[in-house]
């Protein structure tokens, strides 16, 4: 029996399409014929979907273009797989939802004319991630997903495992020591890892910002054991829907500084550096400019 | 009857509850648009409720614990309130909620017409405030 799986992608970077197409174990299973990419705009050559058993779904949702693809496809799938951060909780295109989207085309082509033909899709009010706008059945999150997490899917596709995400945090996986349990006094401005830090000791015990603490398990702690800080990318713990939230409960016991203010010398930015990749999934999912208060507007030029 | 604004007061057992029951006991007036909620320390106080009550419709936040440095009951829980209301500030300020929405004062329990004091000042100022509206995800749909 060969299984059908086929690839879309949106707002993407390609980064998830080569972590799935360089995995071994999938190469292997297309070898053997189990696995046939049915659709993918980047690894194979096919013009359109035809029915598919499992739908892949990556990047993030930006334009109409993308909400009108996705629910086509859906349409088309037995089942839908939410692969990568982008496409779980938004991702890092998510960011902007701090900005208009005028003010966001302006910014970046506001010396281009803008073209006259109408082809262009034209961008969502801000983006949402895809459980919003289809029904999921599988979440495999991270920036690319890690490869431990791909083979438990590809397991649950084949032979009918469960397929579960881990219920911890990254803290649970961190080989780093942390047995010193006193709070630090003073943070400092460190994104990676520099020269005068111990790479065996935790990074939040050395005044490093390290996502850690709020951050789903599934990569085996790949960035702090190889000594850099984790950055948040598999989201937020399945219990909540907030990771800034829960890092910012969690720097306050980490951090016991004087005056209180110190703390933002740190992290001059907090949307940026806490929910770097769930913006769109919390619960404040936009700057309030861009959700609410011109609605009456927007609908009257559209 | 709804009344508004609405404000919610996290308050501690120890000092800012108390000091809301003094309050009340020498009936000293404050507005009935705060709702408060009693939570066993400030250092219990979660980000994630303050998000969560301006999405649901509340006007401003009120976190209220025991001064420091020495008034809290379990030792340091007002110290974690302090970094985590600085952060959190920070945080909504980038989201585009004006100052006054949130805010941290330390109540002790003898301290009732601060309590009231305060009271009257926040719902006062969220008075001034628009009402917070925000759109749903399925709304996006909608050209």
């Amino acid at each position: 029996m060969t299984i059908n799986i086929g690839i879309v992608s949106l707002a993407y970077c390609a980064g998830c399409e080569v972590a799935i197409a360089s995995m071994e174990r999938f190469c292997g299973l297309i070898g053997s014929g189990m696995v046939r990419i049915a659709y993918s705009t980047l690894l194979v050559d096919r013009e359109e979907l035809e029915n598919v058993d499992i739908l892949f779904v990556t990047g993030s949702i930006r334009t109409y273009e993308d909400i009108a693809i996705i629910k086509e496809a859906s349409r088309k799938a037995l089942k839908i797989v939410a692969f990568g951060s982008c496409a779980c909780f938004g991702g890092i295109p998510g960011l902007a939802n701090t900005i208009e989207r005028e003010e966001l085309l302006r910014e970046i082509f506001s010396p281009l004319k803008p073209s006259t033909t109408n082809s262009r899709s034209k961008l969502t009010r801000f983006i949402v991630p895809l459980n919003t706008i289809v029904k999921i059945d599988y979440m495999v999150p991270g920036c690319p997903p890690p490869e431990p997490l791909i083979e438990t899917l590809l397991d649950s596709l084949i032979y009918g495992k469960e397929f579960v995400l881990p219920k911890v945090s990254v803290c649970n996986e961190c080989p780093l020591n942390r047995d010193d349990k006193k709070p630090l006094k003073k943070p400092r401005r460190k994104l990676l890892a520099l020269n005068d830090i111990d790479i065996n000791t935790c990074f939040l015990k050395q005044g490093i910002l390290c996502m850690g603490p709020a951050t789903l398990a599934g990569c085996k702690a790949l960035c702090p054991s190889k000594g850099a800080p984790c950055i948040g990318c598999m989201g937020p713990l399945p219990n909540s829907k907030d990771q800034a939230a829960d890092m910012i409960d969690a720097l306050s016991i980490f951090y016991s500084v004087e005056p209180p203010e110190e703390i933002l010398k740190a992290i001059p930015d907090p949307i940026g550096l806490l929910s770097m990749f769930t913006l769109p999934y919390s619960t404040i999912p936009y700057h309030r400019r861009v959700g609410g208060e011109r609605i009456e507007k927007d609908v009257s030029r559209d | 009857m709804s009344v508004e604004p609405r404000v919610l007061v996290f308050a501690c057992t120890y000092c800012a509850y108390a000091a809301a029951e003094t309050a009340g006991v020498s009936k000293l007036q404050y507005p009935p648009q705060i709702y408060i909620v009693r939570l066993p320390c400030s250092g219990m106080f979660k980000s994630y409720y303050v998000l969560k009550a301006l999405r649901s419709g509340f006007d401003a936040v009120l976190w209220s614990g025991c001064h420091p440095p020495y008034d809290c009951h379990f030792i340091n829980g007002n110290y974690k309130a302090r970094v985590r209301a600085t952060l959190l500030k920070a945080y909504l300020k980038q989201l585009g909620f004006e100052d006054e929405r949130f805010r941290l004062e330390w109540i002790a329990a003898g301290e009732a017409d601060r309590f009231a004091l305060i009271a009257k000042e926040i719902v006062e100022n969220a008075t001034r405030l628009p009402k917070l509206r925000f759109i749903e995800y399925r709304e996006v749909e909608v050209k």
